[in-house]
């Protein structure tokens, strides 16, 4: 094995346990949590957390064909590949309201992405790395 | 002919964080996604929101419109609850349902007291069934509570009890009557 095990978490996920349908929450170790997805045949790894509220990403739902992983709490649509925010399925919803409240500045928010973990395949065990 | 009733609780949360997880339109969608499956709004009148809540059965979208008041800072009236649409055969057509949810501070622990009245309007053939009717709201109700204060829970643990507010309060958010909330919360 050549992978540097200090720069590694010590527990790996067993490739056999993504299923490409549902993400799986995963203890890493040391309780950091990771959802991990098989998406489009290949392990994606993300930390267990919505940028935007902090929401169990391993609770949402995962659309392999719109290749999206979205948030339980909000419905926040993120990219299954790179992390990146995709869309917020309310703004539709609640449009007719927006411009009704001088607080609200939606033009003000950040881009929100999911915390890419790296990680290796070996043996058929996703090694993911520490950030 | 009315049966009212009264479900009274402490929260484990600051009364701001209480009302900003209410006024939180956006998780409704998805964190209690049991409880709906769309929502539309129907009008807006100041701090009073009418909405259309449906739920998909047989192909038809099937629901009720009701009207949801906000009085700051931390009182929220619902009524005027009508079937959606009107043909639709629903119970709303015969039994009448208004709540009153208050919260209150509860310094001593940074709690929060929630008062939620009931009152329901029954024909005399339903009357027999109020105790049931009731207790299907007090599931409901406490159903929605257990999934906010699970989330609360879940952020407290991630950054803090004294730092809950802060993202309600950032520009990007949304919510009901923010203007309202970052009024007296802010």
């Amino acid at each position: 094995m050549t992978r540097d095990e200090k720069a590694f978490f010590s527990v790996p996920i067993p490739l056999e346990m993504l299923d490409g349908a549902a993400p799986l929450r995963v203890d890493l170790g040391e309780g950091f949590e990771a959802v991990a997805l098989l998406h489009a045949g290949r392990p994606v790894v993300y930390r267990d957390l919505c940028p935007h509220m902090g929401g169990p990403m391993s609770e949402g739902t995962y659309e392999p064909r719109g290749g999206t992983l979205s948030c339980p709490w909000h419905g926040y649509e993120f990219d299954a590949a790179t992390g990146a925010f995709a869309r917020n399925p309310n703004k539709d919803i609640f449009a007719c309201m927006h411009g009704l409240y001088k607080t609200h500045k939606p033009e003000t928010t950040p881009a929100l992405r999911l915390q890419a973990l790296e990680h290796e395949l070996e043996d058929g065990r996703v090694w993911v790395r520490r950030p | 002919m009315k049966h009212r009733f009264t479900v009274v609780a402490e929260l484990d949360c600051p009364l701001p964080v209480a009302v900003a997880a209410y006024l939180d339109c956006e998780h409704y969608l998805f964190l209690h996604r049991s409880l709906t499956d769309s929502l539309e709004i129907v009008k807006v009148d100041g701090l009073k929101v009418t909405v259309r809540q449906s739920w998909k059965a047989l192909g038809l979208k099937l629901g009720h419109d009701k009207t949801g008041e906000y009085l700051p800072p931390a009182e929220f009236r619902i009524y005027d609850v009508v079937p959606a649409p009107r043909w639709f055969p629903s119970v709303h057509h015969v039994v009448d349902v208004a709540t009153r949810l208050r919260y209150a501070a509860v310094p001593e622990r940074d709690a929060t007291l929630m008062t939620f009245e009931v009152e329901l309007g029954l024909p005399i053939w339903l009357w027999p069934l109020r105790g049931l009717l009731q207790r299907l709201i007090e599931r409901m109700h406490a159903a929605q509570n257990a999934e906010d204060l699970a989330m609360i829970k879940r952020r407290e643990r991630l950054i803090g009890r004294k730092n809950l507010l802060s993202a309600y309060l950032r520009d990007h958010h949304f919510c009901y009557h923010k203007d309202e909330f970052v009024r007296h919360f802010g």
